[in-house]
């Protein structure tokens, strides 16, 4: 039997899931988190299940923003931040790539790798725009489904300059350009371009960026992203295939070198058990930090968000 | 009349000592919590950056506490940017909301205006005893500084790293109780004593890299997150450039130290900048770079306070810097919105970027 590993990137927007084994990927999803991250990963380990009846995990590795929680939900064996492990995962399928250019849900990063390991990254500081979470609801704004939002900017004739400073400057920029009368997709075109020009002058700011580039995340998926990009570098851009989980496969590809002796891993049935969250404050000092209490069933997890270790 | 002193880290203790040598009644600050920024926050302008913030709220922590005085430390070093700032602007924003208290100054001022000063407070003070009270509390601020550093390169080699934080609490402790000079070497050796108990494994190979940034945002553990800490406990040596002394050393005018000692940072830094924007700007980059240089340090880490400007101009030069020696960088804005696990991706990625 093969030894097969698990990836799990639970992000702010998407819960991503791999499995990994020696011959390669076997599985990847990608599903919308929309606010109830457990339940989500739930319902994907039900179609793991499904789809792969006798799988046998040796190993968990569990990344993205919501890793400590999911870490104890599953009983990670390894946990990691989201820039080693897309790292990990496009180095696997682009051997001699040297920059990523990865826009997810709520964050952006530049990663610079060299001969496969990674020489230097950056991520958004201080502000989110340009990120998947701002193109969604501008989205809904222009009444567009998010995945048709690239082929409409692709039907642009005209480019439209928008400011992409700041997400809510965009915002009335675009309405104002909207009561102008410029047309939709121009509209959206222009928006594209500024969220790549917002992305290389504040994220990539000084870096160098040299080919080949791989650009991965959900917002990959959105073909005006990608021609914006290819216009502003001048440069080919790749798009992987398996772009919107490149995480959790780089998370997979981590725990399988970890050479994991035995897992901690609780297996595909907690997709059955109940899990709750409940959060409390703790009063006993002024801090007042706000603890997440995890139970499954009636048994206690953990607890998580203490600042003086009191709750560990 | 009852003193009390903003934290900066663990300087205050340094500052607590001076006072107690003048014969005031001192009252400890309390500690830093999320009450202390939002108070602040929601007090100053809000453009002003983060330590204005921390400052403004701990202010009213002190004199909740009990404190009807404040000392705190005015600069004449001729770079200082906010530090006098850091009084005027909050005891007029106090005074609105109806707090009213005294205040004492020590630095920024000739010896004999201070001398004046500190009279007020402490009648019958000769300037021969007001030199030897403000050298004890340098003093003093050098063995606090010397524990911080100890903890810290001790720290990636303990086994136990929660034995590293008891040892710092104890050893704080006894260099505040130490009000003498032979005292303080006493607690020093003590507390070598009890590092010798901490089980450490000397053949691992912890990376050295350097922690540069703004004053207070190195200083303040709260507000950098324990940064040093988090780093130790994952092998790695944090040094830093800026220590409290060395500004009152340079700018005080006390005793044998003058500015020459520091001429060294202004020749390493000329590549880079050659004036000074202000508070430490220039010394970090000098630090920086002669650590560079004798290939002392292998990454950068640079931490600054969002909306301030002398910082952001000095990330760009540290970029340039990183690049000129081919060592990796990580900046780190913080502001008062930042959450611990934006903080934490970034270095734990760090890490992993500099084990490669």
């Amino acid at each position: 039997m093969n030894r097969a590993y698990l990836g799990v990137d639970l992000g702010s927007v998407s819960c991503n899931i791999a499995v990994v084994d020696d011959k390669g990927v076997v599985y990847a999803s990608y599903a919308r988190v929309q606010g109830r991250p457990i339940e989500t990963l739930q319902e994907e380990f039900k179609k793991i299940k499904k789809q792969l009846p006798n799988l046998s995990i040796s190993g968990v590795c569990c990344t993205g923003s919501a890793r400590f929680l999911v870490a104890n939900i599953v009983g990670a064996d390894v946990i990691k931040n989201e820039i080693t492990s897309h790292a990990t995962g496009t180095v696997h399928f682009v051997p001699d790539v040297r920059t990523i250019l990865e826009i997810g849900g709520q964050d952006s990063k530049i990663i610079l790798v060299k001969d496969g390991s990674v020489v230097d990254f950056a991520m958004n500081t201080v502000c989110a725009a340009g990120t998947g979470s701002f193109l969604d609801q501008q989205a809904v704004r222009l009444g567009l489904e998010t995945e048709k939002f690239g082929d409409e900017a692709l039907r642009s004739q005209k480019d439209v300059t928008i400011r992409g400073r700041c997400g809510i400057f965009a915002e009335s920029d675009i309405i104002n350009k909207q009561i102008m009368g410029h047309k939709r997709e121009d509209i959206i075109n222009g928006l594209c371009r500024a969220l790549v020009r917002n992305y290389l002058n504040n994220v990539a700011k000084g870096k160098k960026i040299q080919e080949p580039v791989v650009l991965q995340g959900g917002v990959a998926a959105n073909k005006g992203i990608k021609k914006a990009f290819e216009d502003i570098l001048k440069m080919n851009i790749i798009v992987p295939q398996h772009y919107n989980v490149m995480g959790a496969i780089g998370a997979a590809l981590i725990a399988k070198n970890n050479r994991i002796q035995e897992t901690k891993f609780r297996g595909l049935d907690i997709a059955g058990k109940e899990f709750k969250v409940d959060s409390f404050e703790c009063k006993d000092c002024p801090n007042r930090c706000e603890i997440v209490k995890l139970s499954e069933e009636d048994k206690h997890v953990a607890y998580l968000g203490s600042k003086c270790g009191k709750y560990e | 009349m009852k003193v009390s002193f903003y934290h900066l880290g663990n300087s205050w203790i340094a500052f607590k000592g001076m006072v107690k040598k003048l014969g005031l009644e001192t009252v400890d600050p309390p500690k830093i919590t999320r009450k202390t920024l939002e108070f602040g926050v929601k007090h100053s302008p809000e453009s002003a950056c983060e330590p204005f913030k921390y400052i403004l709220g701990e202010y009213r922590d002190l004199l909740e506490a009990g404190a009807d005085t404040i000392f705190y430390m005015e600069s004449s070093a001729e770079e200082a940017c906010r530090i006098p700032q850091y009084m005027t602007g909050p005891k007029t924003i106090l005074g609105r909301l109806g707090y009213k208290f005294d205040t004492i100054a020590w630095g920024g001022k000739e010896q004999k205006e201070l001398l004046e000063d500190f009279r007020k407070v402490s009648p019958g003070l000769t300037m021969f005893k007001f030199k030897l009270v403000q050298l004890f509390g340098i003093i003093k601020l050098h063995y606090i500084e010397w524990l911080e550093d100890f903890v810290n390169q001790l720290r990636p080699y303990a086994i136990d790293k929660e034995k590293c934080n008891e040892l710092m609490k104890t050893g704080l402790d006894l260099i505040d109780k130490a009000q003498s000079i032979p005292n303080l070497i006493k607690a020093k050796r003590k507390i070598k004593k009890l590092a010798r108990q901490i089980k450490s494994d000397r053949t691992r190979k912890p990376i050295p890299i350097l922690v540069v940034g703004d004053l207070f945002r190195i200083l303040e553990h709260e507000a950098n997150q324990h940064i040093f800490e988090k780093l130790g406990n994952v092998g790695i040596m944090p040094y830093r450039s800026f220590y409290l002394s060395h500004y009152y050393r340079k700018g005080g005018k006390i005793g044998p130290w003058g500015k020459k000692s520091f001429k060294y940072r202004r020749k390493f830094a000329s590549r880079y900048i050659n004036s000074t924007m202000a508070f430490g700007t220039l010394e970090a980059v000098g630090d920086t770079v002669r650590a560079l240089k004798k290939n002392k340090v292998k990454g950068i880490i640079h931490l600054y306070n969002f909306t301030c400007m002398p910082e952001i101009v000095n990330s760009v030069i540290f970029k340039k810097i990183a690049k000129d020696f081919d060592v990796p960088l990580l900046s780190l804005v913080s502001g008062e919105h930042e959450t611990v696990a934006h903080q934490d991706t970034r270095i734990e990625a760090f890490v992993d970027l500099l084990k490669k």
